[in-house]
């Protein structure tokens, strides 16, 4: 007779050897089948552990697929796509212009009051005002616009570059700047904004203008819609890539969007090629939090 | 008190008894082409397999059913002692012994079984055969070619050399080779099952699921010697359970378990 008992510990130990293999192959199975169903919370769990970029503006990342890359040589933008979650307060004033010869800005007003919100953070005293004192100053502004309901239309065309370069051109460029202050209106015409863009858009198709393009930027910039400025920006910067405007959406809506990294990066790719103290305050303030 | 299991184990005891042969499909086969081949003028037929294909078995059967119609003998175990040999033989033909100490004269017997030639045939059945010398295996040719002897020369095949050589040796003088081979599933199936039935153990034969034959098919690659080991050894360690731990097995149901300890006893599974 057979000692049983040796064999019966011979079995288990082969059983074990057997199906060890399998109990792995489960595991590994099922570790992939948990992170599939449960990715976006882990991805959350692991962001609550990882350093803030900023501690004023909140901004949900949700998938940034690859760090973007910059060529600075080609003095063109190449960005990966990125997904943000963010809306920014917006007020819509639009120009655009028909008839008059001189170009003044593309937009014009809405610039001016952007750079007055610039300006009373970018200041010497940025770094004492907190961001609720800023957003507050912010907010009586809109309510100022708010207070004047009406809409205008205004005319305007290129003039920088004239005084510039000389340049008589016989056909400038014209714009329509539709100035929105009216809080109704707005609600009730916002398509007509909208479809301002889209007039340019077309116009764009036909004669792949930078202006156009910058325009586009800008006009998209006002309206939040950040992944569609910068991507404007992107086509202006390819067709005129000394346009430091479309260096500053780009970077801005890459903030906006939540690339801060981004952002500062490309800013700094220009301003090692161009002083330019615009994107120079662009980056301090983005540095500092207060962008 | 003896287990239920004690007479399923002695069923797969390896014996080449003629009870114990199992009419299988293939073996069926195997049996008509030999005897067919037996009727046939032939000098000399080859039965030619691997060890625990059923040569033995096949042989001893055919012995056994031709005996009283034909002059058939059949010599088990192999003689490697030439003198004894051929005193087998001598008795074959003479049915007569010769004494201890006398030897036989082989041109002499040669001539004798010419003279027999027509008038009678002997068919003598020679089991394990490769373990006859070279030498032996000539003269045994000589006296096949008297066409009074007609050998059944039953031969391992293996992967030695010598087995190739054996081979050669024969192929330029036999007539017929009849090749068993391993059998398949439903034959190892049909096997056991028939085995167990012969015996009347019905409740155990229905509990040998075809899994379980499956699982014994893949140890033994249906060579019938190794499945009666395997079973053997499967119905001794259920005696064992039967007759010192019951608990550990149900009589209703046959254990994988129970297979796969046996397959590490007996080497076909490397712990």
């Amino acid at each position: 007779m057979y000692d049983v008992e040796l064999l019966e510990r011979e079995w288990r130990r082969y059983k074990i050897k057997q199906t060890l293999p399998w109990i792995g192959f489960s595991f590994v199975l099922s570790l992939i089948a948990v992170y599939l169903l449960n990715r976006e919370y882990i991805f959350n769990e692991i962001k609550k552990f990882m350093p803030k970029e900023d501690n004023i503006t909140k901004v949900v990342k949700v998938a940034v697929i690859k760090e973007p890359k910059i060529k600075v040589e080609k003095r063109c933008l190449e960005v990966n796509r990125t997904e943000v979650v963010e809306v920014a307060k917006e007020e819509v004033v639009l120009k655009r212009d028909v008839n008059s010869s001189n170009i003044k800005r593309d937009i014009e007003k809405p610039k001016e009051k952007i750079v007055k919100k610039e300006e009373s953070v970018d200041s010497e005293s940025l770094e004492t005002i907190d961001d609720k004192e800023y957003n507050r100053e912010i907010d009586k502004e809109i309510e100022k616009i708010q207070e004047k309901p009406k809409m205008s239309i205004e005319f305007a065309e290129e003039d920088r570059d004239i005084e510039e370069n000389g340049d008589d051109r016989p056909h400038r460029r014209k714009y329509l700047n539709i100035i929105v202050t009216d809080k109704d209106s707005l609600n009730e015409d916002s398509s007509k904004i909208f479809d301002t863009l889209s007039i340019v858009k077309e116009r764009y198709n036909q004669s792949n203008n930078y202006q156009d393009a910058l325009y586009l930027a800008e006009g998209y910039y006002q309206q939040g819609e950040y992944e569609l400025s910068q991507k404007w920006a992107l086509i202006s910067n390819n067709l005129n890539s000394n346009s430091e405007e479309s260096w500053l959406i780009f970077a801005k809506s890459k903030a906006k969007l939540g690339n801060y990294k981004v952002a500062e990066d490309i800013l700094e790719a220009y301003i090692k090629e161009n002083s330019s103290k615009k994107a120079e305050k662009l980056l301090k303030m983005m540095q500092l939090g207060k962008f | 008190m003896e287990s239920r299991y004690y007479p399923a184990k002695n069923v797969f005891i390896d014996s080449i008894e003629i009870d114990d042969y199992i009419a299988l499909e293939s073996s069926v086969i195997s049996y008509k082409q030999l005897q067919h081949s037996i009727e046939k003028p032939l000098k000399m037929i080859l039965v030619f397999g691997r060890p625990g294909t059923g040569k033995s078995i096949l042989l001893n059967y055919l012995y056994e059913n031709l005996k009283y119609q034909k002059d058939i003998h059949y010599f088990a175990t192999p003689t490697t002692n030439e003198k004894e040999f051929f005193h087998k033989i001598f008795k074959v033909i003479t049915k007569k012994d010769l004494p201890s100490n006398t030897r036989v004269n082989f041109s002499t017997l040669v001539d004798y079984c010419r003279e027999l030639q027509g008038k009678r045939e002997i068919i003598v059945l020679l089991d394990e055969a490769q373990m006859y010398s070279g030498e032996m295996m000539e003269r045994i040719r000589l006296l096949s070619d008297s066409r009074a002897i007609k050998f059944v020369i039953a031969l391992h095949q293996t992967d030695k050399e010598e087995d190739v050589i054996a081979k050669e040796h024969f192929q330029s003088r036999i007539w017929e080779v009849v090749e068993l081979k391993n059998g398949t599933i439903e034959d190892i199936q049909n096997y056991v099952h028939k085995k167990l039935l012969k015996k009347n153990l019905f409740e155990i034969a229905n509990s040998i699921k075809s899994y379980h034959i499956g699982l014994i098919y893949k140890f033994t690659k249906g060579n019938y010697r190794e499945t009666n080991k395997l079973l053997f050894t499967i119905f001794e360690i259920y005696e064992y359970y039967e007759l010192n731990d019951k608990k550990k097995i149900d009589i209703s149901k046959f254990s994988k378990k129970i297979i796969e300890m046996s397959a590490i006893k007996l080497g076909f599974i490397n712990v």
